[in-house]
């Protein structure tokens, strides 16, 4: 084969392999430096960049959602009531509120100078319209507003919640979605889904906004409150890999975005600011207390020992990287129902738990089938620390997307689970009550009762309390449940941001957002 | 060439529908509990029970095909379960983004892998055996890992390029163009490494053809020689590798723009996929397949255009 040695055969193959070069090199001299970010140069910030781990599902306020997906409409809507860093009711669009004398009616005196973005008036009817939207729809946080039998307006800014039962857990729900507030006269729009109106600090940017890709806000003029929110701009951008957000705010892409335990020195080597609090209870739910489905797990001398079996001080060093606090107790260790001796209630303690099961005749140990979630890291030492004290588990393997009907339907004695440990009483709706989601056989006791009795019709705020740690001491003597660890919550931001982590909530609310000075 | 072209349409028409039966079917058996997922732990059985009529997933299976493909074929592909999002809206807001990205790769690829074969091929030695070894190695190299330390070392190490996100051409140009860089290498990789192997075993394949020698007999330049009259019979078999690569490539995307955090098709698929959004699984079905037959469709012809022996008569 003979060589190309001619000059011009020569430029011919140089000459292509500088073009195809060329696309990739070209590339070098595009844009260096970060769309979007937020901060920029000593000049002081007037934009915010978020990265937001989920899709936004909806603005209809009647499917509105907590967690990741509240920094999407926090910026439209505004709340009947807000919660400070303390878990604090304040004031919202709700100047004040009180309660008659059962805590049935709940009297909300409403802002004069508010209006929605469509003009309309925020009043008590908006209020009213509001919570029967939010009551007849479909939404995930209907159940919020399950208790309020009607809402009646004696004035233009009194706006009166009738309930079938007091509920305790009502103001602090009126800080998240069953607080917010969409135009009356949009509720019922066939695209309130995706163009929101709302009488909040920002306004969603249709022409820079695509969804699924990035939410574009810009303030707000007409706003009453300006002042609590510093940004001009906010930009939101689902992204649902972990590293991604970690690279985009290295690379000063975005100011802030959910992080995890596992990132945390990334982010601290990064120069990035981490901030973090306890939200999620994760462990066992030991929910077949009259031994329906597997006798032995009716006595509460097992469900003990299946608390002293499992080393859960371990499971948090070495999945959580302990980044929680382990407990024995299902409140959040920052609610008024955490009683702090109860977290240390069933040291790990083999010997112990075998013992327990011997005393309840279950010496030679027992079945038990537990739902598989392939995403649960735990598992083989859960299989493992039952076996060692005779508890022999038979995994059932559940679909992630089948796992909530899975455990829900009554196949299953105990599963594992990781729900958000917020309000005491959001959680006394969730997994205590009979009709709780997560009491899954309808369980109750008198005793139980009487205490949960006591805290819903509290008089005071100590009384209240007093109630819930009763009730909080009743179901780890009872072993209800069989928790590992409050985990903690992490969310990093970039040097030139300051943040607020917001209580019960995964991420900051966008007013929890600040330059740093 | 004209029936050539209708049978292959034909035959791209009932490949589609093909793929789209077994989506469904495939999708179907896991959506008995999408109501919940889409409702959340709160709701009633009666309200789930509701849900999954609004959605149809009361109907037989064939009932729910059937209506689905009835609707497409009147183009309209439906709504999200999950965002409201219409589907074909959602589609076009991505598929300007995942074309970016994998219509550039595969032009890199192309040109990259045609001048490493073509050297390669004629020059021989230590360039032919360090192409060998590129190609060998390069095909090992996951396009994911590639990114991803692309990304540590322009990005975040040297600061050229934005490691995440996409602005679109009409935006900026130069914004478009640093933000394809990356993928665009990463996603072009792979292809370069198999395009440029098969490009140089097909060359030196024609160049020892007689043909070629009694060309240069004739005293025709080198360079006419091979770009013009061998490189011309070699192009077939690396038309065809490269069509495999472009179907490749649109599935290699999914990784991708994970990486990334680019939100296009592949990003879409995943994530609905993840959650059993049917309307949106089966938008990018479509999409997908289609991009698939008019690529095949394309090959052909250009392999009928490039070599008259493969035209069809």
């Amino acid at each position: 084969m003979k060589p190309i040695r001619s000059r011009r055969s020569r430029l011919v193959v140089v000459a292509a392999a500088a073009l195809s070069l060329g696309l990739v090199l070209t590339s070098c001299a595009g844009t260096p430096g970060t769309p979007g970010g937020g901060s920029g140069d000593g000049a002081a910030p007037t934009s915010l960049t978020l990265a937001i781990g989920q899709d936004n599902n909806s603005f209809d306020t009647a499917l509105l959602e907590n967690g990741h997906r509240a920094q999407y409409w926090l910026p439209v809507y505004d709340t009947l009531l807000l919660m400070d860093k303390d878990a604090q009711i304040q004031p919202g669009l709700a100047t004040s509120w009180t309660y008659n004398d059962d805590h049935t009616v709940l009297t909300l005196e409403l802002r004069k100078d508010v209006k929605f973005s469509d003009g309309a008036a925020f009043n008590a009817a908006a209020v009213k319209a509001n919570v029967e939207h939010l009551k007849a729809g479909t939404g995930q946080n209907s159940v919020m507003v399950s208790t309020v039998e009607r809402v009646e307006t004696p004035s233009e800014y009194v706006a009166e919640l009738h309930l079938s039962e007091p509920n305790p857990a009502l103001l602090a729900y009126l800080t998240f979605v069953a607080g917010a507030q969409g135009s009356p006269d949009a509720l019922n729009n066939a695209d309130f889904a995706t163009k929101p109106v709302g009488s909040g600090p920002y306004l969603l940017d249709a022409a820079k906004t695509v969804q699924g890709t990035v939410y574009s806000y810009t303030r707000n003029p007409d706003y009453w409150n300006k002042d609590a929110f510093p940004y001009d701009t906010i930009e939101l951008k689902p992204m649902a890999e972990a590293t991604a957000r970690m690279n985009a705010l290295k690379a000063g892409q975005i100011d802030g975005a959910s992080g995890s335990p596992a990132t945390v020195a990334e982010a601290k080597a990064a120069g990035l600011n981490v901030t973090q609090q306890p939200l999620d209870r994760e462990g066992l739910l030991l929910v077949d207390r009259d031994g329906s489905v597997t006798p032995a797990m009716g006595d509460a001398r097992v469900r003990q020992a299946i608390n002293h079996a499992i080393d859960t001080e371990g499971i948090l060093k070495s999945i959580q990287q302990g980044f929680g606090t382990a407990t024995d107790q299902v409140f959040n260790t920052t609610s008024v129902a955490h009683v702090p001796e109860l977290d240390n209630a069933y040291p790990y303690d083999p010997a112990k738990a075998k013992a327990l099961l011997a005393e309840a005749g279950y010496a030679n140990g027992f079945d038990l089938l537990l739902p598989e979630n392939a995403s649960v890291a735990a598992n083989p030492i859960i299989e493992q620390q039952l076996g060692e004290v005779g508890i022999r588990v038979t995994w059932d393997k559940v679909p992630n997307d089948s796992w909530i009907t899975a455990i829900q339907s009554g196949k299953y004695s105990a599963f594992w689970m990781r729900l958000t440990a917020g309000d005491p009483w959001w959680d006394v709706q969730k997994s205590i009550l009979p009709e709780g989601v997560w009491n899954v056989f309808d369980n109750t006791n008198p005793e139980l009762q009487a205490h949960i009795d006591a805290a819903r019709t509290a008089s005071d705020d100590a009384a209240y309390a007093s109630a819930l740690q009763d009730v909080n001491r009743w179901l780890v003597k009872e072993a209800w449940f069989q928790p590992w660890f409050v985990a903690d919550t992490v969310y990093f931001t970039a040097k030139n941001v300051n943040v607020t982590m917001h209580p019960q909530n995964v991420v900051p609310y966008i007013r929890g957002f600040a330059p740093a000075s | 060439m004209v029936s050539f072209i209708v049978k292959r349409i034909l035959a791209g028409v009932v490949l589609i529908f093909a793929i789209t039966a077994i989506v469904f079917a495939l999708m179907s058996i896991s959506s008995e509990n999408i109501a919940r997922t889409i409702l959340g732990e709160f709701a009633t059985p009666e309200q789930v029970a509701a849900k999954q009529a609004e959605l149809g997933l009361d109907q037989p299976l064939l009932a729910q095909y059937g209506s689905w493909v009835s609707q497409a074929l009147q183009g309209n592909l439906g709504v999200s379960w999950f965002t409201a999002e219409p589907v074909s809206s959602a589609i076009l807001n991505r598929i300007s983004l995942t074309l970016s990205i994998v219509v550039a790769a595969i032009v890199v690829a192309i040109i990259i892998s045609v001048t490493l074969g073509v050297i390669a091929a004629v020059r021989g030695g230590v360039i032919d055996r360090i192409v060998q070894l590129f190609s060998v190695v390069g095909e090992g190299f996951p396009n994911f890992w590639i990114a991803l330390v692309l990304v540590s070392a322009f990005s975040l190490s040297l600061g050229w390029f934005p490691p995440t996100g996409f602005v679109p051409f009409t935006q900026s140009p130069a914004g478009w163009l640093a933000t394809i860089a990356l993928p665009v290498a990463a996603l072009a990789f792979g292809g370069i490494a198999g395009a440029a192997q098969q490009v140089r075993s097909a060359l030196i394949d024609v160049l020892s053809r007689d043909y070629v020698r009694t060309l240069r007999a004739r005293g025709i330049p080198a360079h006419r020689v091979v770009l013009r009259h061998a490189l011309r019979n070699a192009a077939p078999p690396a038309i065809t590798v490269l069509s495999l690569q472009f179907i490749g490539m649109i599935s290699g995307a999914i990784m991708i723009e994970k990486v990334f955090a680019l939100q296009g098709l592949g990003t879409l698929a995943v994530t609905a996929a993840i959650r059993g959004d049917v309307p949106t699984i089966m938008g990018v079905m479509v999409t997908m397949s289609l991009i698939v037959v008019i690529i095949n469709l394309l090959v052909d012809l250009l392999n009928g255009w490039v070599n008259p022996k493969a035209r069809v008569q």
